[in-house]
């Protein structure tokens, strides 16, 4: 089990805690920072992004920020054009997602910062933003109460979008108000997207199928949902302090005094629970509330194991991601060693998106795959970063062919490391069976001295 | 055991083989007392036949006590009586026991199949009903296809009958299938297709209109069964899931879809004949005065079923260009496909007739007439072309419909409201593809009818749907351009809708349903500072009404409270979508909330919607923290303090909005900025006279902000510290003790929620403490010239001692002994003092216990 750890923002400027998920040891603080919901990310376990909206009322202006793990301070500053709420990024960490206030959604290649692409996506403002299993579907939710499924293919392919009507795969319109949170299930194109409302409804969509299967109604407002790994259950912190859990792979039980399909609840928060991220294996879940508390649920035993603190105000944000490996208790946080290994941030994300025919001279595109090399391994990064980095790399002097070199040499040292441990398991082998030769010569040769 | 019948021939022959002798000896001798009587009486005994063949104990007979069986085979009796007579006792058995014909109804099926093509009348016309009355609705929902299965080759044989009256005797019997089974009628749908187009050819029914009516409308029923493509898209919308289980196996049998491939070339055959069928009628429309309403019904029969017709193969069209559908066929590969399928030939017999006129019109006529031309009108929309056939034909049609819905709007009403809701739903297709002056001809008559007609009709529904479709086809987008004309009316059907809401009342859900529905999705998806969004938050000003109206200080509440569940909930969306809330609607939400009627559950979704509305910056403070304590301040907790003849509660509904109230203020910021805001509001309430209850909400307010009440200004304390000492001794007196036992458990609990508070703010202030002792004190001298001394003074003693009880004040309690001191002096004076003639001895030694109880607690 790799450790993991939590991290948490809130709307008021108590910046980013973070907490190791097992041990409960508080790493290093990252400050100044207020975000919004949804609004806080760890890109790829790189480093972490957080937007900013400091005056929710008359917001002309927001911020994208980012930290490196080791160092408290922000490093990096990005102005987009207009106020950014949720953010999401894929599971490489090639794009980052934000979610406009006019209900435009901006993406950025994180590499070269370029905002590769910007539509309008809503009437009203950006809620929440996810990525789906596979990193080909955005979907967002929207402060009008609708759904969208965006499919990234038809957005960059401008053929195909000159015939469409509508660039969405998908526009479900059921929820009569805000949408607070969407996630999504295991399965591709074939999951489950499960959807949360002001109106206290959650609700599960087919995304094959592009229908409504499910509506939860709940006694409360849900502003955050989990799915179950299973996606036996998921859980839906409501407004009302409690964590219910609604069945997703049960029949319809009418019997319950919860309503239809929910099961029960984790009750301990006093106030409203506006968070909730679970564990890799699914085990632990871990909610924010607004008393400023971050508790830590077994789902099997449905106890608390553990709270964290995080600030007075509330938290709105709660994340669970692997532990970064720069990542330093807080006690050797800012030792010389440390700053060594910093390595720079990508540049800030640009404001506009440029002129469109910047990749033109691409010319060739290499259809088939090499079927050995998996699919997975592969990440996404435009023309434009790829040709950049092929350039520092000749040039042997940037951020991102250092950091490639340092990929190298460390992948170098793995192999030594198992190099030198197969070597001496072999000489242990080979010490062994000697040692066992001798003592079996000189057993046998014993009887025989005595014989004679 | 002998049977009667030979014993009876026996005793005859008895004289034929004896002689009788008369022989006459002297006188008779009476008859000796000593003999026995020797005649033999018998009587005949029945043993019915023990066969197991004819076993009849504990079957089920008829009335003529027939079973099924012996009545199953006289069905087929050469005589017709007696079939029919067989027919009837069946009929008599099912009734009686219904089990039985679940337990036969396959064999009784496949006997009786054999009388459909009867050669007699009765006998059919009584099967029919046997079928009709009893076997069919009985146990519909078990296996059907053998029944059915058995039925249909009978009836085909029947339909193909070289008699009249038979065939029209199959054709009834394969509705009556179609009408209990429909949902297997798809597999027989070539064939019943195929002899309803036989029938039709020969036309020989111009006489008879009764039975060319009874099998237009089989026909139609078996045309409506069939897949149409347009309305199953209509239907997927709105249906929830089953409510299975998520990741479950799909079922895969009874998916397979029949293809609309297998009876395409049937319903294209039949088209012709039908449209034949009704150019026979015309020389009556030009001949006779009086159109007689039987040949009017099958005209209109007959229209239907060639509107069905063509929906199919326009939809069958559509699917089969699938990519075609938006774009017209003009100059596509699909419009041979489609001329093939449909030629505009068939139907330009009917396009050359309309519109039907008669000679005389009478209003009668007039109206009939005038929904076959709506008929004919909703066929020519059916096509996906119509807009590019020639203009004359097209002006027809513009011109009947823009006629029509001008002359519902006289006064006379030629024209039923009814006769014309169909064409409402063609409105926004018209709207979309026609431009000119056409365009806004429509649309002004289209608005003329929806201002005029009445709320609750089905002429309201149609056209709000047609609106909703109007304001955004395809529920994409909601932005037009300016100088569009559609948007000057958009505005006007958009400003009517929440008056029409309020006319509505609660009387057609059904409609207010469909009304603030479209108002949500106006709220939706209305681009911000478009036109439509701004003039959705000017419609707050009568919306405002649908909650609650303010005539004068005299409220009047509005349909909302009223309305179902549902219902509230969609007004209450609508709510969260005005980019700013006046105060004025404010005002009245909070009215409403206020009004005993409304169910709690509704009083806390406002709150949290108005909550997320102020978070989204829809409300300003002032507004939002006005509407919280007015809510705190009015809230009636009715009947005062406790309720229990209605098993609900007010005060624990109370309880939970004062909880809300607290929480969702102490969310505007930051505790210290928000105190400073509500301080003297807060106190304000406090000191005024309201009932306990709210008093204690607004102490519970304070302490959430304040809970040592350490940013409390000197001013706040001194006028505090007057009226806390009467609200305690108020809920001393009052609170728990109407119970019989005062001292149970939820009285000592409510107790503790009122006085609680207070305690708290005593903790935190100590100056609080020693002021409200002095008032205390003061109460107490003073009390001698109250009205009832004893009790104001027994009620301050329990206060206080219900001070030391608590084991926080009891340390801070020590840090005003002089103030106690002062208090235990006046008690000790007003006893000891002169004031005897005002007290009964009672009263004194209810004080003088008092008394003592405070002081041995002070002295502790």
């Amino acid at each position: 089990m790799e450790p993991e750890i939590i991290i948490a923002s809130s709307p008021t400027d108590a910046g980013v805690s973070c907490w190791d998920l097992r041990t409960g040891a508080e790493h290093l603080r990252y400050k100044s920072c207020a975000s919004p919901l949804h609004g806080l990310t760890s890109i790829a376990g790189r480093f972490l992004a957080s937007s900013q909206v400091r005056d929710a009322k008359s917001s002309t202006s927001g911020s994208i920020l980012y930290w490196s793990w080791n160092k408290s301070q922000v490093e990096v500053r990005s102005f987009p054009a207009e106020p950014i709420r949720p953010i999401a990024c894929n599971n490489q960490g090639t794009y980052i997602a934000g979610g406009g206030i006019s209900g435009d959604i901006y993406f950025w290649e994180v590499a070269t910062g370029k905002l590769l692409k910007k539509w309008h996506a809503h009437y009203r403002a950006v809620t929440c933003l996810a990525f789906n299993d596979d990193q080909s579907l955005l979907i967002s939710g929207a402060e009008d109460g609708c759904v969208r499924v965006w499919s990234l293919f038809l957005i960059f392919d401008a053929v195909r979008r000159e015939e469409t009507r509508n660039l969405f795969e998908y526009s479900f319109h059921e929820h009569s108000l805000r949408v607070t949170d969407v996630k999504t299930g295991y399965g591709g194109c074939n999951a489950i997207i499960v959807s949360a409302s002001e109106d206290r409804t959650c609700k599960v969509w087919s995304l094959s199928r592009g229908k409504l299967l499910r509506n939860v109604v709940f006694p409360a407002v849900i502003d955050a949902i989990s799915l179950d790994p299973g996606e036996h259950v998921f859980y839906a912190g409501g407004r009302d302090g409690k964590i219910h859990i609604a069945a997703l792979n049960a029949p319809m039980s009418q019997n319950s005094n919860n309503g239809p399909y929910v099961l029960g609840s984790l009750a301990e928060h006093s106030k409203a629970v506006t968070c909730l991220a679970s564990s890799a294996d699914g085990f632990l879940l871990v909610s924010g509330s607004e008393d400023g508390m971050i508790r830590v649920w077994d789902t099997r035993t449905r106890n608390i194991i553990r709270i964290f603190r995080h600030a007075k105000g509330p938290v709105n944000n709660v994340m669970v991601t692997k532990q970064p490996q720069l990542l330093n208790p807080r006690t050797s946080a800012s030792t010389a060693s440390s700053r060594k290994q910093a390595l720079t941030l990508p540049p800030s994300l640009e404001k506009f998106a440029n002129a469109p025919d910047e990749n033109t001279h691409v010319k060739v595109l290499i259809g088939g795959q090499d079927p050995s090399n998996g699919i997975t391994d592969s990440s996404y990064v435009s023309v434009q970063a790829m040709e950049a980095q092929i350039r520092e790399l000749q040039q042997k002097g940037s951020a991102a062919a250092a950091e490639v070199d340092v990929e190298r040499l460390k992948n170098d040292q793995l192999r030594s490391v198992q190099m030198i441990q197969h070597w001496k398991t072999m000489y242990d082998d080979l010490h062994q069976f000697c040692v066992d030769e001798l003592l079996e010569d000189v057993r046998t040769e014993r009887p025989t001295h005595q014989n004679l | 055991m002998v049977k009667p019948k030979p014993q009876s021939k026996k005793s005859k022959r008895g004289g034929v083989d004896f002689k009788k002798y008369k022989r006459k000896i002297g006188r008779k001798l009476p008859p000796p007392k000593n003999s026995t009587n020797t005649e033999i009486k018998y009587k005949a005994i029945v043993l019915p036949e023990q066969s197991i063949a004819s076993e009849r104990a504990g079957l089920a007979t008829s009335k003529k006590g027939l079973t099924l069986k012996e009545l199953l085979q006289q069905t087929s009796h050469h005589n017709a009586k007696s079939r029919k007579v067989a027919l009837h006792g069946i009929k008599d058995i099912f009734l009686n026991n219904p089990d039985e014909l679940k337990l036969h109804k396959l064999a009784v099926v496949e006997k009786l199949r054999e009388r459909i093509g009867d050669d007699d009348e009765l006998v059919r016309e009584t099967l029919y009903q046997l079928f009709k009355s009893v076997i069919f609705p009985g146990g519909t929902k078990d296996n059907q296809g053998p029944v059915v299965s058995l039925m249909m080759a009978y009836v085909f044989n029947a339909m193909a009958h070289l008699v009249l009256d038979v065939r029209l005797m199959g054709f009834k019997f394969s509705d009556l299938v179609v009408q209990f089974y429909p949902s297997s009628f798809p597999f027989y749908a070539e064939k019943v297709l195929q002899n309803y187009e036989n029938f039709l050819r020969k036309n020989q029914f111009l006489e008879d209109k009764s039975k060319l009516k009874s099998i237009l409308a089989g026909l139609i029923r078996c045309l409506s069964l069939l897949p149409c493509e347009v309305r199953e898209h209509a239907t997927a919308k709105n249906d929830i899931a089953a409510p299975g289980i998520l990741h479950a196996f799909e079922p895969e049998i009874a998916r397979e879809p029949i293809g609309l491939v297998d009876f395409i070339r049937q319903l294209k055959d039949l088209l012709p004949i039908l449209v034949a069928c009704f150019h026979d009628f015309m020389p009556l429309m030009n001949s006779t005065s009086q159109l007689d309403l039987q040949s009017c019904e099958c005209m209109q029969f007959l229209l239907q079923s060639i509107e069905i017709i063509v929906k199919i193969l326009v939809g069958g069209i559509c699917e089969s260009g699938s990519d075609t559908k938006i774009i017209p066929f003009c100059g596509k590969p699909g419009l041979t496909a489609f001329n093939k399928l449909l030629p505009p030939m068939i139907l330009k017999k009917l396009w050359d007739i309309y519109p039907l006129n008669l000679v005389h019109l009478t209003r009668k006529d007039y109206r009939r007439i005038s929904m076959l031309n709506t008929t004919i009108t909703q066929i020519f929309l059916q096509f996906k072309n119509w807009d590019q056939s020639p203009s004359v034909l097209l002006d027809k049609f513009l011109e009947f419909i823009e006629s029509s819905m001008a002359t519902e709007m006289q006064s006379d009403k030629m024209v039923h409201e009814k006769d014309l809701v169909p064409l409402i739903p063609c409105i926004p297709k018209l709207v979309m593809q026609i431009s000119g002056s056409w365009r806004s001809r429509i649309l002004q008559a289209f608005t003329e009818v929806f201002k005029n007609s009445s709320p609750e009709s089905s002429m309201k529904l149609a056209c709000i749907i047609a609106i909703e479709e109007m304001l955004a086809p395809g529920r994409s987008s909601l932005y037009l351009d300016e100088s569009d004309p559609l948007l000057s009316y958009q505005i006007s059907w958009i400003q009517d809708l929440p008056s029409l809401l309020i006319s509505l009342d609660d009387k057609s859900p059904a409609c207010s349903k469909a009304v603030l529905r479209l108002l949500l999705y106006i709220g939706q998806f209305a681009p911000l500072d478009s036109p439509i969004s701004r003039e959705f938050d000017t419609l707050q000003f009568r919306f405002k009404d649908f909650f609650c109206k303010l005539v004068e200080n005299d409220k009047c509440f509005g349909p909302f409270i009223r309305q179902a569940g549902d219902i509230k909930e969609l007004a209450i969306c609508c709510l969260y979508y005005f980019s700013y809330m006046d105060p004025l609607l404010l005002q009245s939400l909070v009215s409403c909330c206020l009004c005993n009627v409304l169910e709690p559950v509704f009083i806390f979704r406002i709150f949290e919607v108005l909550q997320s509305s102020f978070r989204a910056g829809h409300i300003l403070v002032a507004d939002y923290i006005s509407i919280h304590v007015t809510l705190l301040s009015r809230f009636q907790v009715y009947p005062d303090p406790v309720a229990k003849n209605d098993g609900k509660s007010h005060w624990k509904t109370f309880k939970n909005v004062t909880r809300i109230v607290c929480s969702s203020l102490s969310q505007i910021g930051d505790d210290n900025l928000v105190l400073q805001m509500l301080e003297n509001i807060i106190v304000d309430q406090i000191c005024s006279d309201i009932p306990v209850d709210n008093k204690c909400a607004f102490v519970r307010l304070l302490l959430t902000f304040d809970s040592k009440l350490s940013r409390l200004s000197d001013q706040s304390v001194v006028s505090m510290s007057h009226v806390l000492p009467q609200y305690m001794t108020c809920v001393l007196s009052n609170v728990g003790y109407d119970d019989e036992d005062s001292m149970s458990l939820t009285g000592v609990k409510r107790r503790q929620y009122y006085l609680l508070p207070c305690f708290y703010l005593i903790y935190g202030s100590k100056r609080l403490l020693s002021l409200a002792l002095n008032v205390m004190g003061s109460w107490i001298s003073e009390a001698s010239s109250s009205v009832d001394p004893s009790n104001t003074i027994c009620c301050i003693a329990s206060v206080l001692l219900l001070m030391y009880k608590d084991v926080k004040v009891r340390q801070i309690l020590p840090s005003c002994k002089i103030e106690m001191a002062t208090v235990l002096q006046n008690m000790l004076n007003l006893l000891t003092g002169g004031e005897g003639p005002n007290m009964s001895l009672e009263e004194r030694h209810d004080i003088e216990r008092a008394y003592n109880q405070l002081r041995s607690e002070v002295a502790v």
